[in-house]
């Protein structure tokens, strides 16, 4: 019969791809709990708002100065970008690495107060717990490579959750949803736990998973940026020589960016020479300032020696599709209860891996005891009831 | 054959599009659309649960019975 076929087909498809994610998976599941919390982890380690409470209004610190006390503070190092966190209120944060050329992560972070010019913090970026979750998270510490495996193996589990979705019916053919026979024995509980489990989070998980997987594409959304819009914008100082001397003040390059785009706000600051920008140019990341406009930046380039402005684009859609699916996967956009929804989410999913890996492990032992005893039979009669262990056949019989 | 679809598809698809709904809320907006995502992505958490916890027949019984209560 040919939906026995189809059947036998997702089936085989849902325990391929389930049995090759599921390790990944149970991994990233287990690194992302903390990660979801990570900033109430921050505040419970005793990390109090950084900067001090002044009077409102207290003016700010020119960025050229904040910048210069940056470079005193690291005399061998060089700047590469700033940026403001938007949970340290009054604070400026600098990057500064070895050369301006470095690899992407070598960086040292200072964050200053944006009122005083004080150092107010030079976080240990590369070391602790979270550290050690995060980097396991992203990529295993085997940098792009390691990043875009992981980027594979969520390809596979949305493939296992498709697969396991087109054997629900089947299986649920005669029975009311949330049907779990406890009864008869560990495994039907299992099998029935594991489908209920997996029917409800089907959303979740799929978005969640996707946009896991967009996120593994960072390097490769930034290259095409580079390639493309980023290089049409400076197209004009490709023979240009290299900058010396004194760049223009930061501030007038934050002043220009404003005033281009005076309904949004600043986000972080790429200097000439990073993969961010030109080799002449300061670009200034504008962000909207709604929920949904937040996420998507503009760059504003502006000329690191004159401080006047090149150009200001509107980011192309697949960068955009990228910043937005960063919230999507991080769960951060909806307050403390949104982030303890998605650790529920998470042990859910934690339990449908393992509950999955058991089914598999427990039908192939059953399986082997089978075939040891039905060797002399027909091939085709153990498959048929054997897929799925859905007992349908013997069901259908004892009801009759 | 239609109404075996329903029977099977209407609980996890009314969970699932709440989901989504829930998913979607919170990046329109916040305040209220915060609290809507809580609502609908935190409606299939607790019938999850309620479904998870039931009491059940620990006893052999036909399949069929107990699989037919609402």
């Amino acid at each position: 019969m040919s939906t026995t076929k189809q059947i036998k087909a997702w089936f085989l498809i849902h325990k391929w791809t389930s049995l090759i994610c599921t390790a990944f998976l149970l991994m990233l599941c287990l690194t992302g709990l903390p990660l979801i919390f990570h900033e109430e982890i921050e505040h419970l380690e005793g990390k109090a708002p950084l900067a001090q409470v002044l009077p409102a209004g207290t003016p700010q610190v020119p960025l050229e100065k904040l910048a210069e006390k940056a470079r005193q503070h690291y005399p061998n190092k060089v700047i590469r970008y700033t940026y403001w966190d938007e949970h340290e209120p009054n604070t400026t944060t600098f990057t500064l690495s070895d050369s301006i050329t470095s690899p992407a992560d070598d960086y040292t972070l200072l964050i200053l107060d944006s009122r005083t010019a004080q150092v107010l913090e030079e976080p240990a970026v590369k070391e602790g717990f979270m550290y050690i979750m995060l980097q396991l998270h992203v990529d295993m510490f085997l940098g792009l490579g390691g990043k875009l495996f992981l980027g594979l193996m969520g390809l596979l589990f949305f493939v296992a959750i498709l697969s396991g979705l087109m054997l629900y019916s089947p299986i649920m053919r005669r029975f009311d949803f949330g049907m779990i026979r406890t009864e008869k024995s560990t495994r039907l509980k299992w099998l029935d736990m594991h489908n209920m489990l997996g029917v409800v989070t089907v959303i979740w998980a799929s978005v969640v998973g996707l946009t896991g997987v967009v996120n593994t594409l960072a390097e490769v959304v930034l290259g095409f940026w580079q390639q493309g819009q980023l290089a049409e914008m400076v197209a004009p100082y490709k023979n240009e020589a290299p900058l010396t001397g004194r760049l223009s003040p930061l501030d007038k390059a934050m002043q220009v960016a404003l005033r281009t785009a005076p309904d949004m706000s600043p986000s972080f600051i790429a200097y000439p020479g990073t993969p961010y920008s030109s080799q002449h140019h300061y670009a200034v990341f504008m962000k909207g300032n709604t929920p949904l406009t937040e996420r998507l930046v503009k760059p504003v380039l502006i000329d690191a020696k004159t401080g006047a402005l090149t150009d200001v684009r509107t980011m192309p859609w697949y960068v955009n599709a990228f910043f937005l699916s960063q919230p999507l996967h991080f769960g951060d956009y909806g307050g403390l209860p949104l982030k303890i929804i998605w650790a529920f989410f998470d042990l859910i999913m934690i339990v449908i891996l393992i509950s999955g890996f058991y089914l598999w492990f427990a039908r192939y032992k059953a399986t082997q005891a089978q075939l040891a005893r039905t060797l002399s039979k027909r091939d085709g009669a153990v498959d048929e009831q054997e897929i799925l262990s859905l007992n349908l056949e013997k069901t259908s019989a004892h009801e009759a | 054959m239609k109404r075996e679809f329903w029977h099977i598809w209407t609980i996890p698809l009314v969970l699932n599009v709440l989901g989504l709904i829930g998913l979607i809320a919170a990046l329109v907006g916040n305040d209220g659309w915060d609290i809507l995502s809580w609502i609908s992505l935190g409606i299939p958490l607790v019938v999850t649960a309620w479904y998870l916890t039931k009491p059940r027949p620990s006893r052999t019984r036909p399949a069929g019975s107990t699989g037919r209560r609402a």
